[in-house]
């Protein structure tokens, strides 16, 4: 008969179909549009990069933004260094001495995360629209006037995001984020036909400047500045949207520590956002009715499921640890075919169900992408990805948490 | 199509999913279950028969052989047949096989008594192994112990097969029969092993330690 734990990994798996459902659902009500945007006029932009330790990446990401198809004269970049130690200052002012609309600012001290620079440069903008990009990343040329369109078509719009994509796919850690950043930008796009986009990433977004400031600019103690604005603007009564039709490319880490350490940030930044709004849980909008509950609810089902998990998995190990170990002293069998014997039950098959529903979105994800990078799918990596990346997210929120009580968090 | 009635078409469309999924899983239970079922009814006769065949040992004097052979036969069925029924009893399962369990607990209790009454009076010619189990514990340490056993008297069985009468009885099926033998016995931990009603096992054994506890050997 069924007990609390499988009672427990029913509810999962309906919530896992929920979601899967209610994406595709937004998906093919609003598949025709997902690349749609307002098509905008070029109006002055101001571009603003924090930096830090970027020599490596600082001169691509100036670059590419010089190679914007958008007037020359409209575009003021203002890069703001964050006390870096390497080369990047002088990279950047090789720039400044050979473009009059670049502009460096550097910070006194470091500040120790990307929004004190952000706001700096925010606040020495010329421009009525501020766009944000980070300094290892690389708008492609049409992406700007893709986006501006948004806020021109409707004053409510505060934000715009685009498609983040991993740039390269060189280590088997950077192919596995290429699907998953494929994937969260559709997924994002979707959420955006519910007036849900939680966040405008880094990499590059596009905001009204005014409104940044009205809202009180970036929250310099959160640790995703990038999910906390986009919150706050919505709770004023702003829309933030979602251009796939536009890309930027990011460099994602190539090592699993490095990797580790950011998606460690994003959880804190992201239990830091739901503590900040949670009286606000069922109220403001979007916000309060998916935004916030969606959040917490993840947090929640991902920590108890690995509560579930690990302890289903110790008392397991420990039985048959004890058993064998009897066995051994014994002289007895250690396995009988019988214990090999496996009767498939319901939720044996629901999980297979909810696994095939999953890999099904996934691979319409990435057609719908049309990433060239995907033309020849490995159905391996997504294997891989579906099966033991995923399935490091609890681990990773564990960690987040842990770090986020003992105060011991940084950039 | 506005894209916020999303959220709750895809909650009907979840619902009737899970409730298609919940009944195709009591359908494919049911069809696992007619194998089950089987067995059930084979069980409502082999309580039958070992009934009638404990009457026909006494009443046509039947010989000891005849009559040990006929009882471990039987009780190789009952074994294998238990045996077959744990392998469905699975984590997930919709419908509960304790019922089942229970009949073939009591058709083992059965067997226990009159394999008592059969050694008396064939002068102790086998050995009576019983193994009283917990069915329901959720202790590991029980459950590494009764790991353990089951297979230890899975060996015993196999080599031993002529001498050696396994009879494994779950404790905790809500028997009164069952019940009132344990208390009898003063026996209140669990998983234990009786060996001719008199030694008791709690212990991790050895194979030959074990050996060493049997008449017959």
């Amino acid at each position: 008969m069924v007990n609390f734990v499988e009672f427990a990994f029913f509810f999962y798996i309906f919530v896992g179909l929920y979601l899967t459902s209610l994406l595709f659902f937004i998906y093919i009500s609003n598949r025709k549009k997902l690349f749609y945007y307002p098509i905008g006029k070029p109006e002055p932009v101001s571009i603003v990069i924090p930096c830090y330790n970027a020599e490596k990446t600082i001169g691509q990401a100036i670059e590419s933004l010089l190679r914007l198809n958008y007037p020359r004269e409209m575009i003021e970049i203002i890069v703001v260094d964050d006390k870096s130690t390497d080369d990047s200052v002088r990279i950047v002012e090789e720039y400044t001495g050979k473009h009059s609309n670049i502009k460096l600012i550097k910070m006194d001290k470091n500040s120790g995360g990307a929004a004190e620079p952000t706001n700096l440069g925010v606040l020495n903008a010329k421009y009525n629209y501020v766009s944000v990009t980070d300094d290892d990343s690389s708008p492609e040329p049409d992406a700007l006037i893709k986006m501006i369109g948004f806020l021109q078509d409707d004053e409510k719009v505060a934000a715009v995001t685009c498609a983040v994509m991993a740039r390269n796919s060189r280590t088997f850690m950077q192919k596995l984020q290429n699907v998953e950043y494929t994937i969260i930008s559709w997924s994002r796009k979707l959420l955006d036909c519910v007036d849900s986009v939680y966040v405008t990433p880094g990499p590059f977004a596009l905001y009204r400047k005014k409104n940044l400031i009205e809202v009180g600019l970036f929250d310099s103690k959160n640790m995703t500045q990038d999910i906390e604005i986009v919150w706050r603007l919505l709770f004023h009564g702003y829309k933030a949207r979602m251009c796939l039709a536009a890309r930027v490319y990011s460099e994602t880490p190539t090592k699993i520590k490095a990797w580790w350490r950011q998606r460690v940030r994003w959880n804190i930044g992201g239990t830091q956002s739901i503590l900040k709004y949670k009286k606000f849980m069922f109220r403001k909008g979007m916000l309060g009715a998916f935004i916030i509950p969606f959040f917490s609810f993840s947090l929640f089902l991902g920590l108890f499921g690995l509560g579930i998990f690990i302890y289903l998995l110790t008392t397991r190990l420990w039985v048959k640890y004890l058993s064998t170990k009897y066995s051994i002293y014994a002289g007895s069998t250690i396995l009988r075919f019988q214990d090999l014997t496996f009767n498939p039950s319901v939720l044996n098959f629901f999980g297979i169900a909810l696994f095939l529903s999953g890999l099904f979105f996934t691979l319409i994800g990435l057609s719908v992408m049309n990433e060239p990078r995907f033309k020849n799918k490995n159905i391996l990596n997504i294997l891989f990805y579906m099966l033991v990346y995923l399935a490091l997210y609890p681990f990773v929120m564990v960690n987040g948490l842990y770090k986020l009580l003992r105060g011991k968090y940084s950039w | 199509m506005n894209s916020k009635n999303a959220f709750w078409q895809a909650f009907v469309f979840a619902v009737i999913v899970f409730a298609v999924g919940m009944i195709f899983g009591f359908f494919l239970e049911v069809k696992q279950n007619e194998n089950i079922f089987s067995r059930l009814v084979d069980s409502e006769i082999n309580i039958l028969d070992n009934q009638l065949r404990t009457r026909i040992v006494e009443d046509f004097e039947v010989g000891c052989d005849f009559a040990k052979e006929s009882l471990f036969k039987f009780a190789d069925n009952v074994y294998f047949e238990a045996v077959e029924l744990e392998e469905f009893d699975t984590d997930g399962r919709l419908s509960d096989l304790t019922t089942l369990h229970k009949r073939y607990d009591l058709l083992r209790t059965l067997l226990w008594v009159e394999a008592k009454e059969l050694n008396k009076e064939c002068a102790e010619s086998f050995d009576i192994l019983v193994y009283l189990y917990e069915y329901k514990s959720e202790d590991a340490g029980v459950k590494a112990k009764q790991d353990f056993y089951s297979k230890l008297l899975f060996d015993i069985k196999s080599e031993m097969s002529e001498d050696v009468l396994l009879i494994p009885i779950a404790v905790d099926t809500g028997l009164s029969s069952i019940e009132l033998i344990t208390k009898t016995k003063g026996i209140d931990k669990f998983p234990v092993i009786l060996i001719n009603d008199g030694t008791e096992i709690y212990e991790v054994l050895t194979l030959d330690e074990f050996r060493e506890l049997f008449n017959s050997v």
